[in-house]
């Protein structure tokens, strides 16, 4: 009877070990879902002007050039 | 395009041709532009096989027509074969290979004019060896370096003499990838990382797609700088005047005209040689205060050098290469604002740590405080202008060759010069063509520094789509080419050095190599 609580016991206390290593953390997992319905604050940055926007264009293949 | 059969290769390898070489090149300049004047011109078979004589040779060609989702419709010329005089020995077996015959017999498998699938187009990838746009055609000199003529008949157009004009010629395949990279827009596209062995010309696909770029400088004069980095000065002379042949070639068979002074002014402030670049960008007062010349280590070369110098003989347990390779990959190279302690390198993924833990702590106590305190390198600049946020973010298209050489941290500075890190992209769409391209080869680095293309990449998704994403929209995704032919090699020597690569694999337990593929 001793031996099985004993064993019980080392039982448990493993358990919490590899709760401990492999369970998310209950504040970690309260920040990520935060995080998820976090609405995104609006850029501070200016939108891209058209001048620059240019640049991320196909080229056009309709002419033959370099 | 002109593509040239392996046949056509060969056979220009001979000297009787190489020694005629103007001749054909005079009737091809015929075919590509006025085919009624000087030369005749004969259907061998219909619709596509033809042929093109004067009265000192012949050519056999076929044309196509390119109609291909994502490729742009264009014709290409497939140069056959060449001959001093008619060969009708030559010209049945083209005759039987257009039937599936003989040693022709692929031409078959193309058997329209009008090439309408991928399938079509990689059987004609794959038998040829070379190929070239037809403006090449506008300049004979540029012409012959691609034929490997070795006598130039003049001097290309503002060559400077002593230098060595990279080979202008792409292999098909990266035709291919150059053309998706110039035309795609509905899926990624850019930035790209492009890994070529040698032999593979991937420096050759980077000079022409940056052409393209500075011509939109030029014609459209859209703001933001333009840079190209190298790693030796000699690499950036050749990528230079190429880049620059390219353009003038390009525009003369169009018939248009380029401002020259422009042109050379573009180019002169767009190409660097790297630790050059970092440099300039540092006040000179700070220059010589905080980097002086004397203690400057350009190269794992004077590193070796400096090693004996800062190791105790007694304690010298790891080579220099070792040494140099924590140093610039961890302790100075991982972290752009803090240097990597050895508590910090045990807390990397496994998969990013490639030296054992010993080693690291035996370099970080035996060689960085003394290297530390005695010298500096690209590094330590690009360090201190990250801290001192002093990255100028006004870069709009950004090119570095030779990416094998550059640590993490040094990427990190690199995406901190583009301009667009300064705007919110989200109107933009989906996929931005962000103009960063990066070619590289890890088997040929200067520096050991481990260098890993998934690294690479990982650490630069993380960090560019932090910056320029920051919500994860899919604004910016990155694209990876592999250049997998080996075009310039018999298939016994690729598949002596594809045994190789399985051997480091197994050996060294990794998992980077490329095996490439043979063209026969």
């Amino acid at each position: 009877m001793v031996k099985s609580i004993a064993s019980l016991l080392k039982l448990t206390n493993q358990r919490e070990k590899l709760s401990a290593k492999y369970m998310p953390n209950e504040n970690d997992l309260k920040n990520t879902i935060k995080k998820l319905y976090k609405t995104p604050e609006l850029s501070k940055k200016p939108f891209l002007p058209e001048s620059l926007s240019n640049w991320l264009l196909p080229f056009d293949f309709s002419k033959k050039k370099p | 395009m002109i593509f040239e059969s392996r046949t056509r290769v060969k056979r220009f390898e001979e000297e009787k041709y190489k020694e005629l070489a103007y001749r054909y090149y005079d009737i091809l300049n015929k075919i590509v532009g006025q085919p009624s004047t000087g030369i005749e011109i004969e259907q061998l078979e219909k619709p596509m096989l033809s042929i093109a004589k004067d009265s000192h040779g012949v050519i056999y060609y076929c044309r196509f027509l390119v109609d291909v989702t994502e490729h742009p419709s264009e014709e290409i010329i497939l140069l056959l074969d060449a001959r001093d005089k008619r060969d009708h020995r030559l010209e049945n077996e083209l005759r039987n290979g257009i039937k599936g015959k003989g040693k022709f017999s692929w031409l078959s498998k193309v058997n329209s004019e009008i090439i309408t699938e991928n399938a079509q187009l990689d059987d004609l990838s794959r038998q040829s060896g070379r190929a070239y746009f037809a403006y090449i055609l506008a300049d004979e000199y540029l012409w012959r370096l691609i034929e490997g003529v070795k006598k130039p008949m003049r001097k290309a157009i503002g060559q400077s003499e002593g230098v060595d004009i990279v080979n202008p010629a792409l292999s098909v395949e990266e035709i291919l990838i150059l053309n998706k990279t110039k035309y795609a827009s509905d899926r990624v596209v850019l930035p790209l990382f492009d890994n070529g062995r040698a032999g593979s010309g991937k420096s050759t696909m980077l000079y022409h797609l940056f052409a393209e770029y500075v011509m939109r400088r030029l014609k459209s004069k859209l703001p933001g700088r333009l840079l190209f980095l190298t790693y030796t000065k000699r690499l950036l002379e050749e990528s230079k005047k190429t880049v620059e042949n390219l353009l003038k070639v390009g525009t003369e068979f169009i018939g248009e005209s380029l401002n020259d002074n422009e042109l050379i002014g573009i180019l002169n402030e767009a190409f660097w040689v790297f630790p050059e670049f970092l440099m300039h960008l540092i006040p000179q007062e700070e220059r010589f205060r905080k980097f002086p010349a004397e203690k400057f280590i350009t190269n794992f070369g004077d590193f070796s050098r400096a090693y004996d110098k800062i190791t105790p003989k007694t304690a010298k347990l790891y080579s220099p290469d070792m040494a140099w390779h924590v140093i610039r990959t961890y302790i100075k190279g991982y972290n752009p604002t803090n240097e990597l302690t050895p508590d910090d390198y045990r807390e990397l993924p496994k998969k990013e740590r490639n030296v054992p833990i010993e080693m690291y702590n035996w370099v970080w106590e035996n060689v960085w405080p003394r290297y530390k305190e005695n010298y500096w390198d690209t590094q330590d600049i690009v360090r201190y202008l990250i801290v001192k946020d002093a990255v100028p973010p006004e870069y709009s298209v950004i090119f570095c060759d030779e990416a094998q050489d550059f640590t993490r941290v040094e990427l990190h500075f690199l995406w901190r010069l583009l301009i667009y890190r300064e705007y919110d992209l989200r109107k933009q769409g989906k996929n931005l063509r962000i103009p960063l391209v990066f070619a590289g080869d890890p088997f040929q680095t200067i520096n050991p520094t481990g260098f890993r293309w998934e690294a690479l990449e990982s650490g630069f998704y993380t960090e560019i789509s932090e910056a320029l994403d920051p919500e994860g929209l899919g604004l910016v995704e990155f694209r990876h080419e592999d250049l997998s032919f080996n075009y310039r090699s018999t298939a016994p020597i690729v598949r002596f050095g594809n045994l190789l690569q399985m051997w480091r694999k197994w050996f060294f337990k990794v998992s980077d190599q490329i095996l490439q593929k043979p063209l026969a």
